[in-house]
């Protein structure tokens, strides 16, 4: 018994050296290079992986900036990526269904001198129609950001149809009316589900500037995530629904984060450029976002440290 | 190192001996005019180019350089204040660049004038006045348009043959939507000081609108046309009843004589660019015409506008990326704008400084106005003209220095209102333009000059 209690400490030992060396993990950091998906330069927008890996999704503005397209790319491939849709008016915000066969995005109607944003469901392959499953009510209006749930039936998105920036769940048959999930003053945005369905986290100013949150669906307790001097946004739960992504720029630019539910943080990029948009690949080993950092804006991805995140967390709520 | 004291006809000099003369009245300078000229006697010389940053569609002025984190979350917005290089100067989070060179900066944060309709608060905002302006609906305000201030200079220092004109533009006609925006050229002094436009776009390079072949005209007819316009020149001059398409033959020309010139083409290739400096600025439209301008600049060009878009409206909004955003105002900062702004200028400011043409190069930064303090139900911010913030860098600017100030929402100013026409005498104020000049050339002057935002 007291040998195995004797090497129960020189783990606990072991374990406090590997976690409690930040300089270590900053130099990790800094050996990490990011692979870049794309080369064209174009601004681009929002990525999302296929639920197997072989397609990437993203929104690219064309034309001379007048245009935004959601492009489809097969990662190793040389060809253009092709377009999801034939339509001449904006689109953006492509995510795929659990399932793989659907996609919800946003087509955006223009009308003179401001878009009309909704969310639309269409089958991957483009073999029938498009629908409109969160549309105006009322009044010209903005729904975005859609992001499935695990079920594949339902999905949530952030709105102004009820004149503030909240929260809603909706059904891609429609077969329930949209349910508000949150109200706040302020704004609340980019809802991300995690793998088990059961929570969701976002980015609010319901505290000051942007920081995340977590909404449990079942009982819309809200819980604050972060606590930084600048704003947190766009979070990305990864696909075991132990860490999550997100873009902040409590170092002094926009650079990619990683934290978990237990008190860790770490930084995944840093350069002084923007980087935005994080999601994680579908084997959960790695993010994928946009950067400027080379000057143009293109896609990267960058791999995730074993163990990461590790260090600890500084702005407990 | 360029050499930014070269000979230039010297306004200085031409105001003291106006002064000595004593002759004032006859060319109908006011007290002030005439008090303002007896100040410049002893300031320093003149910049030697101002370069205009023009804000298209109007940023909002609480998540940039007038920040009120004490107003209700409703007027605030999500963004945060951030510290400057100067003690006391707070940003908007989004411009972290801008911040650390806030120093060669001044604010004025009680801009204001009377129009909240892009197509007029444009023309106000670029030539001081709402005469000739073009409202959305097509109306158009009374009076004469007056020039803008690069057809000014353009005017009162004709360029040699063979170079650009003075007054060149990095962009194409601004719009309302589809309707064009005027102000931007000579008004009452004609088409002929109309800007020269220039514009890059990162996947194509550079473009030169005024050359730009117009649908189903080949590229051997363009050849033909110039060859043509080079036998014009031999010509006797045409009739003034011919003037526009003279003109418009005179821009022609001008782009020929631009694409032949081993000088202007110099300036115009960013390929000489070190690609450390290219990816400074940004390679995104408005970060590379920015370069552009300074090389523009260091080449001898007095005025450039580098227009931030085409359009007011967001492509999501059927435009090319402007600051119209009356919704997603926080997500489009954050995503483009913000950024955008932040790299691209304080590239300019540092890049300007680094080559020590800071102090002869007056930057101004500025939209035809600014949004509404209380966000509206869109998430984002409507028209707001009775008050917003312009910003001055370089050109002997007092660095750190806060000019006005609003009131504690930023809906009015609670100090020192400035017109645009206000801002407008500043700039020509620093080119070293007199009243006398103005009046001149037939303008009456405007605005009164805010000589202490120099030192």
């Amino acid at each position: 018994m007291k040998f195995v209690r004797f090497i129960i400490f020189l783990l606990l030992i072991a374990n406090q050296f590997a976690s409690g060396d930040d300089q270590q993990i900053h130099s990790i950091s800094n050996a990490i290079k990011p692979v870049r998906i794309t080369t064209d330069g174009a601004y681009k927008h929002r990525p999302a992986w296929s639920p197997d890996g072989k397609s990437l999704f993203f929104a690219r503005h064309e034309g001379g900036g007048n245009s935004i397209f959601i492009r489809i790319l097969t990662p190793g491939s040389n060809d253009e990526p092709k377009r999801l849709t034939k339509r001449k008016e904006p689109e953006y915000n492509a995510v795929v269904s659990p399932d793989g066969k659907q996609v919800l995005y946003t087509p955006i109607t223009l009308s003179g001198t401001q878009g009309n944003l909704d969310i639309a469901l269409m089958p991957i392959d483009g073999s029938a129609d498009p629908k409109t499953v969160a549309g105006d009510t009322g009044k010209l209006s903005h729904q975005d950001w859609p992001a499935w749930l695990p079920d594949g039936r339902r999905f949530v998105f952030n709105s102004t149809h009820e004149g503030n920036q909240e929260l809603y769940l909706g059904t891609v048959d429609g077969s329930k009316p949209l349910e508000r999930l949150t109200q706040s003053p302020g704004q609340d945005v980019h809802p991300a589900v995690s793998p088990d369905g059961k929570f969701i986290l976002f980015a609010t100013d319901r505290w000051g500037g942007f920081e995340l949150a977590r909404l449990d669906i079942e009982n819309k307790a809200i819980s604050r995530i972060t606590k930084s001097p600048g704003l947190d946004d766009y979070p990305a739960i990864a696909p075991d629904g132990k860490s999550f992504a997100f873009v902040s720029n409590r170092s002094g630019n926009l650079e990619i984060w990683l934290g978990d539910f237990q008190n860790h943080m770490s930084q995944v990029t840093r350069d002084d450029a923007p980087d935005l948009f994080p999601t994680f690949h579908p084997d959960g080993n790695k993010i994928t976002y946009v950067s400027g950092h080379t000057g143009n804006t293109d896609i990267f991805q960058i791999a995730i440290p074993p163990g990461w995140p590790t260090e600890p967390k500084s702005d407990k709520p | 190192m360029q050499n930014h004291t070269r000979p230039r006809p010297d306004p200085l000099s031409r105001r003291r001996a106006l002064l000595q003369i004593g002759s004032l009245g006859a060319f109908g300078v006011s007290l002030p005019d005439l008090l303002a000229m007896r100040a410049s006697a002893v300031e320093p010389s003149p910049v030697r180019s101002v370069i205009l940053l023009w804000l298209w569609g109007g940023p909002s002025h609480l998540d940039t350089f007038d920040m009120k984190p004490d107003a209700p979350l409703e007027y605030r917005g999500p963004f945060e204040p951030i510290a400057t290089k100067v003690p006391g100067l707070n940003f908007c989070e989004l411009l972290p660049n801008l911040a650390k060179v806030a120093d060669k900066m001044a604010i004025i944060r009680s801009m204001k004038h009377e129009s909240n309709d892009h197509g007029v608060a444009g023309t106000i905002a670029l030539t001081g006045s709402q005469a000739g302006a073009v409202n959305l609906g097509g109306g158009v305000s009374a009076g004469v348009m007056r020039p803008s201030i690069g057809s000014i200079i353009g005017r009162l220092n004709p360029r040699p043959s063979g170079q650009l004109p003075g007054y060149v533009i990095l962009g194409s006609q601004l719009h309302q939507g589809l309707k064009r925006v005027v102000g931007e050229g000579g008004g009452v002094l004609g088409s002929a000081f109309d800007p020269f436009r220039l514009d890059y776009d990162p996947l194509e390079g550079l473009k030169v609108p005024s050359l730009e072949v117009p649908e189903g005209v080949s590229a051997s007819r363009m050849d033909d046309r110039f060859s043509l316009l080079s036998s014009n020149l031999a010509a006797p001059r045409q009739q003034a009843s011919q003037r526009p398409v003279k003109v418009m033959d005179q821009h022609y020309q001008l782009a020929h004589t631009l694409l032949t010139s081993r000088q202007t083409l110099d300036a115009l290739n960013l390929q000489k660019e070190p690609d450390k400096i290219r990816d400074d600025y940004g390679r995104h439209r408005f970060g590379q015409c920015c370069l552009l301008a300074r090389r523009l600049v260091e080449a001898g060009q007095p005025v450039v506008q580098v227009n931030w878009s085409t359009h007011v409206e967001c492509p999501e909004d059927a435009g090319d990326g402007g600051w119209d955003m009356h919704d997603r105002y926080f997500q489009i900062m954050q995503d483009r704008h913000g950024w955008m702004l932040d790299k691209a200028m304080s590239a300019l400011i540092r890049d300007l400084d680094n080559r020590r043409l800071l102090d002869s190069t007056l930057i101004v930064a500025v939209g035809e106005f600014g949004r509404t303090p209380k966000i509206n139900e869109k998430a984002g911010r409507d028209h707001w003209n009775p008050c917003y913030s312009a910003v001055l860098a370089g050109g002997g600017t007092r660095g750190g220095a806060i000019i006005g100030a609003s009131d504690k929402r930023a809906e009015h100013p609670a100090d020192r209102p400035v017109s645009p026409a206000d801002l407008g005498a500043t700039i020509l104020y620093r080119l070293g333009v007199t009243a006398s000049d103005i009046t001149s050339i037939g303008l009456l002057p405007q605005g009164e000059p805010l000589s202490d935002v120099f030192t």
